[in-house]
């Protein structure tokens, strides 16, 4: 696209050689180059590479007709470079002329040294400045799209500080409700009137329980967590006497961590008063995905046997408030129970706490 | 002694609040932990004052907070946000920030109660 920047040559066509000195003494340091050639050169050749030339002189008298035919048709493959013609016969100029797609102009011959070089300086300046035109035309399409290119990167640095904004807004939220969780946790563990070793060490394991909860929901996209997964990281210790059994069901992110702290809960409960105190005695953990038209829900059953029964039943702890908090109100209460075979409990889910697995 | 709706999805922290309004000598309702079981309560229940929590799961109280101006019951938020977040139609009202200063929400809750009373 873009051409030499200095089209600064001029191509003279004139049978005469005899003519050329004319022409190098009228020209003389006007043009980078002049280019001599007489009907019997190459002319085709020269004239295919015009666009190096400023512009063409071409001289008609001492052409015959056949000769001037010739140099009608390969003019006539000439598209911008402006030709000049030297002749004392207008109408030779005339008829070479008819078709000629090139701009031209005419010279009367003999023409005065002055004459000529005032023309080829005009043309080789609008040559020059044909170029200048070429250049500047590259350099703006180049900066159109360099200027698209910025823009479209710019959009996309927006979009992204606006996702990492919220991001980062999102994280500050969650940060604060984690700590208002552990603020309620720590609330009840120092309210429940036990002694300060007793209450570090409930403390120190219910905080585990949240943690291990908010790992799970940071691991993935924070929606929710599975039943399963939450079952493994809450009874693993105690994983020989317990079984475990039920569909692959998450729970949705809000009720995550007060259900993981409340799995942990009970367990803690049957490892210091409940089935798992003694020797022999083990946990049935199920829970079972009910789906009927009208809605969908989920019952969660934990159930002790073979352990010591107490003699009285215990005041409602910190997992039981848990496990009826996640019913909600008007909610049917959690089915609580300490019959003959030991502790059982039996929740339901309603739907707005399950996600899809 | 006032009835107050507690509405929070983090049940461990809507606990936290229940407790707090006891030892403050209030009844609580609820507590709530969607939009859907705020709004039940606050269409079925007889209540002087809430505390909603901004962020309701997928949703946001906003439409609780709506119930409750039309009824002329006194509310404010607990936020885990900034109130640059609020919309501009709840911007003047009382917030309280997570994690809780237990002396900010006794005020908080003294001025709904108060303001009840008033109204």
């Amino acid at each position: 696209m873009t051409r030499p920047s200095a089209i600064a040559g001029l191509l003279v066509l004139d049978p005469a050689v005899a003519r050329h000195a004319f022409y190098r003494e009228a020209l003389a340091g006007l043009a980078d180059r002049i280019e001599f050639l007489t009907p019997s050169d190459d002319i085709a050749a020269a004239l295919g590479d015009s666009q190096q030339f400023a512009a063409v002189l071409v001289q008609l008298d001492g052409m015959d007709g056949s000769r001037l035919r010739q140099m009608g048709d390969m003019l006539g493959a000439l598209a911008g470079t402006p030709v000049v013609f030297l002749s004392a016969d207008a109408e030779r100029v005339e008829a070479i002329t008819d078709g000629l797609a090139a701009p031209f102009d005419y010279l009367p011959w003999p023409v005065p040294p002055r004459l000529l070089r005032a023309k080829a300086s005009l043309l080789l300046e609008r040559a020059r400045l044909h170029g200048e035109l070429a250049r500047l035309s590259g350099s703006v399409a180049t900066l159109g799209s360099d200027l698209d290119r910025l823009q479209a990167t710019a959009a996309e640095e927006v979009r992204r500080a606006d996702r990492l904004g919220s991001l980062a807004s999102e994280h500050v939220h969650r940060g604060k409700n984690l700590l208002a969780i552990m603020q309620s946790i720590s609330l009840r563990t120092l309210s429940e009137g036990r002694p300060m070793d007793e209450a570090r060490g409930a403390l120190i394991g219910r905080l585990r329980a949240i943690s291990r909860a908010y790992q799970m929901l940071t691991a993935g996209d924070g929606s929710g967590a599975g039943i399963g997964e939450i079952m493994d990281g809450e009874l693993h210790e105690v994983i020989h006497r317990v079984t475990t059994s039920g569909p692959p069901v998450r729970l949705r992110g809000s009720v995550v961590q007060t259900f993981t702290l409340a799995v942990h809960e009970l367990a803690t409960n049957a490892m210091q008063h409940g089935a798992l105190s003694g020797q022999s005695g083990t946990v049935n953990v199920g829970w079972t995905l009910f789906e009927t038209e009208a809605e969908r829900y989920l019952e969660f059953e934990w159930s002790e046997q073979g352990g010591t029964v107490p003699a009285v039943t215990p005041r409602r702890g910190f997992g039981l408030s848990l496990i009826s908090s996640l019913a909600g109100p008007g909610a049917a209460s959690p089915n609580i129970s300490f019959d003959g075979e030991g502790f059982s409990c039996r929740l339901r889910f309603p739907q707005e706490m399950i996600v899809s697995e | 002694m006032a009835r107050v709706l507690v509405v929070d999805d983090e049940a461990l922290i809507a606990m936290m609040l229940c407790d707090l309004l006891t030892e403050y000598g209030h009844e609580t309702v609820g507590p709530a932990h969607s939009e859907s079981q705020a709004l039940e309560l606050v269409a079925s229940t007889p209540i002087d004052a809430a505390i909603l929590d901004v962020t309701l799961g997928d949703h946001d109280c906003f439409a609780v907070a709506e119930a409750l101006g039309e009824r002329g019951i006194p509310f404010a938020f607990a936020t885990g946000h900034g109130a640059h977040a609020m919309p501009d139609a709840f911007r003047e009202r009382m917030t309280v920030s997570k994690p809780f200063d237990f002396d900010v929400v006794r005020k908080l809750v003294n001025e709904l109660v108060t303001s009840q009373n008033q109204a």
